[in-house]
């Protein structure tokens, strides 16, 4: 079983936690056109490699946090400044 | 045995008894390796089933041959043979239904085409409904499949009982089962002969397949395609240059600058010990995110939905296995005392809508056939087919005109997830 | 007391065969549990969830953070076990029928650190056992990813994670030097977490049964 570090509760069976995604930042709804928004919705940057993202702790704390993994080999570092 | 310049030869029974009685000397090469040109009209990345069908039906139909296929690894090393080798047209939308029935069609007298026995078995597909909303969705696609003359209908558990003696049809169980939606031209097929099938036939075309080339860069003028390179240092002109890397296929179009709606999951399945045959059809729970095929060697093939975060790891898991075990005996407590044999992952290129991305981008040359997922297989053919008219014309023939990558930030979504999340 | 204890008027999330009893108010399984491996049903304990900064005001009257336990010893929650569950989030737990008391004693606290935070009484809707035995490692090993040795998880220490399948809050609480544990989750979820632990106990010999006369509130010996 994988194992991933969450920030408050430390290592636990990744099974105990959500995949929210790549960390990315929202354009404003009231100013975004559909094709922004759409963008934004659907496109990814799927890197193999580090990546920085979020995850929630369902089974634990129930804290979003963020992290750094690295999808090649599913390694993990905390995240560096989070945003 | 070389066999440069000469015809491929026919595979028959009259060839498999010649060999067994040690007459025919050893096999030939399926497919000759070749050193690379300089220069190919079309070169395409990817040696699984969608670029190897790719590479065929370009040389078939168009008489476009100078073609080099540059594969990584081996062929059918990605999600080509790794897949569970599910084939059905069952879809949800006309768009998916039309494009998925003409694949089918092409495998059912692909063995003949491509003289390599592919396996084909069509022993009927089963999606299994445990509540009133999936019954539903059995019947709106089962109305929809009818549209389009696909052979599609829901059956009641009395039905379901008949066709699979062993399931757990019981208004007792923790998912009773309300009905299911059967589709008898569904099946299974042996999925590396389909894959060692297309190279033979594209090798016998002078298609060049070059395993072991790794594609690390693709070079774009003024907006236009014009060759690529690989890890071991040569450059490849060529005027097209198609994407058909499946789980890799972002890394593929970032080389270009093509953004796409494309996230990596890895996919796992399993196998047991081979039985002795006693499950004719094959079996899909969407609830139970668990579908299960017996092959003709005997072994139970399970499968499930994706893994629950993106990933380039091949990796299996527990968390898999057991799952799995747990809703198969759901459905089939029979099975208790299987022991599975091997479990494996492959990776799979998601996009929003569960339909795939087919045809022109932004940059002219190049072409892409992704967004595969866990379905894609089954599309080997007709993609094949559509890709080598899109490029030897310029243009998406109709049957993939829906699947174009613009959709996405136009809001034209093909969404198949009610028909494809589970059941590949 | 009396006269509610005679018509019952709460049963707690969990029934086990045998006879019942009824005790303040709460009617619970009459069986006893002698054995060196006991589940004891402590649903009819007080339970309130309180919410607020992880690291002010309110934190400082409770007396304790995420991780870690209390017993405070005087003022308006003595008696009670505090339990900090998760970050700005504690569980207090209560002897029957002190509720009201307890209720006030938190909103006061609240009410005095003016910060914002919240506490409900959540007795009816979870479900609250003990297990107490030495070999309580070794059963919640078959159910539990959490690695227990004294280093990780040392009497007094809590978490939340994963039991059975069920999102449990986990209390380490010795009683007597024996190896116990708090179990705590939501109602509906605490028969299947009671099943699945005297499922994985069989092979100790775990019994089911009621706390004894012996037992505190909190199920711990006075
Ligand atoms: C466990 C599992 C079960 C599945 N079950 C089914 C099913 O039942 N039915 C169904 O229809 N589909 C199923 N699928 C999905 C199906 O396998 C895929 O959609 C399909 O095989 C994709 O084929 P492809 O040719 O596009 O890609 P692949 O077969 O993945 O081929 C892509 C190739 O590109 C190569 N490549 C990658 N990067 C580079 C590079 N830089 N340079 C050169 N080469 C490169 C890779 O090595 C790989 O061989 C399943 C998938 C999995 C993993
Ligand atoms: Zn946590």
């Amino acid at each position: 079983m994988m194992l991933l570090t969450c920030p408050n509760c430390g290592a636990r069976n990744v099974s105990e936690f959500r995949y929210v995604g790549e960390a990315k930042s929202r354009p404003d709804p009231e100013t975004a056109t559909p094709e922004q928004w759409r963008r934004y919705l659907y496109f990814h940057r799927n890197p193999a490699g580090w990546i920085k993202e979020t995850w929630y702790h369902g089974s634990g704390c129930r804290r979003y946090f963020g992290i750094e993994r690295n999808t090649v080999d599913n390694a993990q570092r905390p995240a560096g400044v989070t945003s | 045995m070389s066999r440069n310049g000469q015809r491929t030869p026919r595979y028959s029974a009259w060839s498999l008894v010649r060999h067994g009685l040690g007459a025919g000397g050893e096999w030939g090469r399926a497919f000759r390796h070749h050193t690379p040109r300089q220069a190919y009209d079309v070169v395409i990345i990817g040696g699984g089933v969608h670029g190897l069908a790719t590479a065929h039906y370009l040389a078939e139909n168009h008489g476009i041959t100078n073609i080099a296929v540059l594969e990584k690894s081996y062929i059918g090393s990605g999600g080509s043979g790794r897949n569970t080798a599910i084939l059905r047209s069952n879809y949800l939308t006309p768009e998916g239904v039309r494009f998925y029935d003409r694949s089918v069609k092409l495998y059912e007298h692909l063995a003949a085409d491509l003289n390599f026995n592919v396996m084909f078995s069509q022993r009927g597909h089963m999606t299994l409904a445990h509540n009133d909303s999936s019954l539903r969705t059995m019947h709106w696609r089962a109305e929809v499949n009818k549209l389009q003359g696909v052979d599609s209908s829901v059956i009641d558990p009395g039905e379901i009982k008949k066709l699979v003696p062993y399931m757990d049809v019981s208004a007792s169980t923790r998912y009773p089962i309300l009905g299911a939606l059967y589709h008898p031209p569904g099946g299974i097929i042996r999925h590396d002969a389909v894959v060692w099938g297309y190279a033979r036939s594209a090798d016998a075309h002078g298609v060049h397949i070059h395993q072991k080339t790794e594609v690390v860069g693709i070079d774009v003028t003024s907006n236009r395609v014009t060759g690529v390179r690989t890890a071991d240092g040569r450059r490849i002109s060529a005027p097209v240059v198609v994407n058909c890397t499946a789980g890799w296929s972002t890394l593929i179009s970032d080389m270009v600058g093509v953004d796409m709606p494309v996230q990596t999951f890895p996919l796992q399945a399993a196998v047991t010990e081979p039985v002795k045959p006693f499950l004719d059809t094959v079996v899909v729970s969407g609830t139970l995110h668990t579908y299960v095929s017996q092959t003709d060697r005997g072994e139970l093939v399970f499968g499930a939905s994706v893994d629950p975060f993106a990933s380039y790891s091949t990796r299996g898991s527990l968390d898999f296995v057991e799952g799995l075990a747990g809703h198969v005996l759901e459905l089939m407590p029979a099975l208790s005392k299987m022991r599975l044999l091997r479990q494996w992952a492959g990776l799979c290129d998601m996009t929003p809508d569960y339909s795939p991305i087919m045809g022109l981008t932004p940059v002219e040359g190049f072409f892409v056939d992704v967004g595969w997922g866990t379905y894609g297989f089954k599309a080997g053919p007709v993609s094949g087919e559509a890709m080598a008219a899109c490029i030897a014309h310029g243009k998406p023939p109709e049957i993939i005109a829906a699947f174009g990558l613009d959709r996405f930030e136009e809001g034209r979504l093909v969404g198949e997830k009610g028909a494809a999340a589970v059941g590949h | 007391m009396s006269d509610i204890a005679a018509a019952p008027i709460a049963r707690t999330a969990l029934s086990f065969p045998g006879p019942v009893r009824t005790t303040d108010g709460w009617e619970t399984t009459a069986r006893h549990a002698a054995g060196g491996l006991r589940l004891a049903d402590l649903g009819p304990l007080v339970k309130l969830t309180v919410r607020g900064p992880a690291d002010g005001s309110v934190r400082a009257a409770l007396g304790t953070s995420f991780g870690h336990t209390v017993r405070p010893r005087g003022g308006p929650l003595a008696g009670a076990l505090v339990v900090g569950s998760g970050p700005g989030e504690w569980l207090v737990l209560g002897a029957p029928g002190t509720g009201g008391e307890l209720l006030a004693g938190v909103r006061s606290i609240i009410a005095d650190s003016g910060e914002f935070a919240s506490v409900v009484d959540v007795t009816h809707g979870r479900a609250l056992v003990r297990l107490t035995g030495a070999d309580t490692p070794l059963l919640l090993s078959k159910v539990c990813a959490v690695d227990l040795a004294d280093r990780v998880v040392p009497d007094g220490a809590a978490f939340r994670s994963s039991v059975a399948r069920v999102v449990t809050d986990v209390v380490r609480d010795d009683v007597d030097g024996t190896r116990s544990y708090l179990l705590h989750c939501e109602r509906s979820s605490g028969q299947y977490l009671a099943d699945s632990l005297v499922d994985a106990g069989i092979e100790y010999g775990i019994e089911v049964g009621a706390p004894t006369e012996h037992d505190d509130a909190t199920g711990h010996p006075r």
